[in-house]
């Protein structure tokens, strides 16, 4: 071939994949407003996709146990909606209304305890420290109570939630296979086998960390709720569920989602030290089986990585972002592992 | 498809409708002339089943050339062993001419026998058989050269 012919042969396939690519360019940016139902579609798919299988292991069509699926989703809806929901609107207004209150008493007690303190330690000024502190937990809640309705209103309407969510998910659920295959039915046979194996070892690990994730939520929610309710911690249910959620997050997580239940505990009378060994009790079963048992051993993020990514998903995204962080890091963890292994066993490194 | 799956040892004796369930999981590829399947030494992903064209199976010399191990054509199968494990492939696949392959792979099968048990463990008691077998021919074959041990 003459050089002539090969730059017009090379200018060709620039020019195909620029075309390509700026193609693509603009349907995602015309798909901007279904990313959100997409993205959460995908990921409840991904982590039922494993029930769905199970129920097809005993003959049951696919689409009969998307079905039923489906039908326990709407069966957990409507008691949540009926039983929990109520229940957890009445004590997050309670929580609401009581926030000064609570605020004032455990500014008042804190400023006790310092003030007992301040002759013994050299240098403590009880006034200055209660004040910051106070503050501090002043702009946390403030910030808390402001950023989690607006992120949960940033989600979507009521009909991308409770229509084209569903919608999506049944399809994802019903077709993810054939859809895996479409998309990887385009990649060129030099890269066919190793896409194949990289995908498979993606979606076994990321989709058993997410489940995994999941399950310790629920399990950590149910057993603050219970430990609380039976020390008789006034709003056990929201507590129970906000140190749920803040457990994401490891080393801080279980203490952070402790605080508010010790300051309850102090500006009710209740004794903080039950709050305390509630929390010590439920960390020593989720270190001892819940995690080990969902997650593995494999997915645990080096402290130094969990307090660095915590603090600039905190500076990003607030309290949204500092929850969301460890799950989006060990995504990106287990992806880059997975890929990087795969070019080694395939020589493309 | 069907009648092609039918040929292979690992899927024969299974009813009309698991074949229809293994063609599900196929792959069908078109390969040009002298384009590589898989490389040696690589991880074992899955088999293929030549649909029409011809395969080079083709070993790597310490020397540096190589060496034509077989010739396979239409409806012939290779890299089934990649069905078990990741073990890195003992040679390498070249398509001689522009061939159409079919490709099963491990992890499509295994999640086919975690849905399906009863049709995973007809496959499974058939690769059984299929690995007893080549073992008990390459048995006889090292007795009768001398250099196997007397069973």
């Amino acid at each position: 071939m003459s050089n002539g012919t090969k730059s017009v042969s090379i200018a060709g396939r620039i020019g195909r994949a620029l075309l390509f690519f700026g193609t693509v360019g603009i349907v995602l940016y015309l798909m901007r407003p279904v990313y959100t139902p997409i993205i959460i579609s995908f990921l409840v798919a991904y982590i039922t996709a494993p029930v769905v299988d199970y129920f097809e292991s005993f003959g049951v069509p696919r689409v009969l146990s998307v079905s039923i699926i489906f039908i326990i989703f709407f069966v957990l809806f409507t008691f949540s909606m009926v039983f929990l929901v109520p229940v957890i609107s009445e004590e997050v207004q309670g929580l609401a209304n009581s926030v000064p209150q609570f605020l004032k008493s455990s500014d008042m007690k804190l400023r006790e305890w310092l003030f007992r303190l301040e002759p013994n330690i050299p240098g403590l000024n009880a006034a200055e420290v209660a004040n910051q502190v106070t503050a501090k937990i002043r702009d946390f809640g403030g910030s808390f109570l402001r950023e989690v309705p607006s992120y949960i209103r940033g989600l979507g309407s009521i009909f991308v939630l409770f229509i084209l969510v569903p919608f999506i998910t049944f399809f994802f659920l019903k077709d993810g296979r054939p859809i895996k295959r479409f998309f990887v039915n385009m990649v060129p046979n030099r890269y066919f086998e190793m896409t194949l194996m990289l995908l498979h070892e993606i979606t076994v690990n990321l989709g058993g960390y997410l489940r995994g994730q999941m399950i310790r939520m629920v399990v950590i929610s149910f057993l603050i709720w219970i430990g609380l309710s039976i020390i008789n911690i006034p709003y056990a249910l929201v507590l129970g569920l906000f140190c749920g959620v803040l457990n994401i997050i490891p080393f801080l997580g279980p203490w952070l989602g402790a605080i508010p239940a010790a300051i309850i505990a102090v500006v009710t009378g209740n004794s903080i030290w039950l709050v305390v060994l509630v929390n010590l009790v439920v960390q020593v079963l989720d270190m001892t089986v819940a995690t080990p048992v969902t997650l593995g051993r494999g997915t645990q993020l080096p402290a130094l990585v969990v307090v660095l990514v915590v603090i600039i998903g905190g500076h990003l995204m607030g309290i949204v972002g500092m929850i969301l962080a460890i799950p989006v890091t060990s995504v990106i963890r287990v992806t880059i592992t997975v890929v990087r292994e795969n070019l080694r066993s395939y020589e493309f490194t | 498809m069907q009648e092609i799956l039918k040929e292979i040892p690992i899927f024969s004796g299974l009813e009309a409708s698991d074949y229809n369930k293994i063609a599900r999981l196929a792959y069908k590829r078109h390969y040009r002339s002298q384009e590589i399947i898989f490389r040696e030494k690589h991880p074992g992903a899955g088999m293929y089943v030549i649909q029409e064209g011809m395969v080079e199976i083709i070993k790597g010399l310490q020397s540096g050339g190589r060496h034509i191990l077989v010739v396979l054509g239409d409806g012939d199968f290779f890299g089934e062993l990649a069905l078990l494990d990741s073990e890195p492939r003992s040679a390498t696949a070249v398509a001689a001419r522009p061939t159409d392959i079919i490709g099963i792979f491990r992890p499509d099968l295994m999640d086919l026998v975690k849905r399906e048990p009863r049709l995973g463990v007809k496959i499974l008691m058939n690769m059984v058989r299929f690995i007893s077998s080549r073992l008990r021919k390459t048995s006889l074959k090292l007795l009768e050269e001398g250099r196997g041990l007397p069973v």
